[in-house]
């Protein structure tokens, strides 16, 4: 898949930020993962989402 | 959050991070790799592994007992803060190259949870069900993303 080109600015990290960091989107292990997570998704479904959005209350 | 971890560098786009984990084996190269898998819900799969030291690739099913697996994982959860506020904070998916890997992943989580959970939500899949991570549950993967 595409990787994601549009990046946001920067709001904190603790990363230093490296030219010397290369790309391992190739790398077969990366892909490999990334389809299974693709498939596992497909049979699983997505959870719902982070904790301040969730509504607990299932009253009505 | 505030946890042991190693110094790491990120690549430019903030896709791809790099750190060493130093222990009774010696210095050996850690690397964090972000993959987008879905757009809508925006999620993107998280592989870590040591560094080919041959080709530079990402190995996932080096078993290095470097006993630092906490300082390891506290490592990871950090890069997931530093990615998550370039790309939106979207769902991550993390799961061990093994159920064992997984288990002993699920086993860090639980050990540092009180401090992640104020940063990060954390989603474990376990009985056909996401549900939010509780410490003593066994689950198959986990979701993670930066609150």
């Amino acid at each position: 898949m595409k990787r994601e080109a549009e990046i946001k600015p920067a709001s904190s990290g603790g990363g230093v930020v490296s030219n010397t960091v290369k790309s391992h989107a190739g790398d077969p292990v990366v892909i490999k993962k990334a389809e299974e997570a693709k498939a596992f998704f497909k049979k699983a479904g997505f959870p719902k989402g982070k904790l301040s959005t969730f509504n607990h209350d299932t009253r009505g | 959050m505030n946890l042991e971890r190693y110094p790491y560098l990120s690549s430019r786009d903030y896709l791809d991070y790099e750190f060493y984990s130093e222990g009774s084996k010696g210095k050996i190269k850690k690397l964090v790799v972000y993959e987008k898998i879905n757009d809508e819900p925006l999620v993107y799969n998280l592989a870590f592994g040591d560094e080919d030291p041959e080709n530079g690739i990402l190995l996932d099913n080096v078993k290095s007992s470097n006993d630092d697996r906490d300082t390891i994982l506290a490592t990871v959860a950090y890069t997931i803060g530093d990615f998550s506020d370039h790309y939106g904070r979207p769902m991550i998916h993390i799961v061990g190259s093994t159920i064992v890997r997984t288990r002993l992943y699920q086993m860090s989580i639980s050990k540092i949870y009180d401090e992640i959970c104020a940063v990060y939500t954390v989603q474990g899949y376990r009985d056909g069900a996401w549900e939010f991570f509780q410490k003593n549950a066994n689950y198959e993967a986990f979701v993670v993303q930066k609150n």
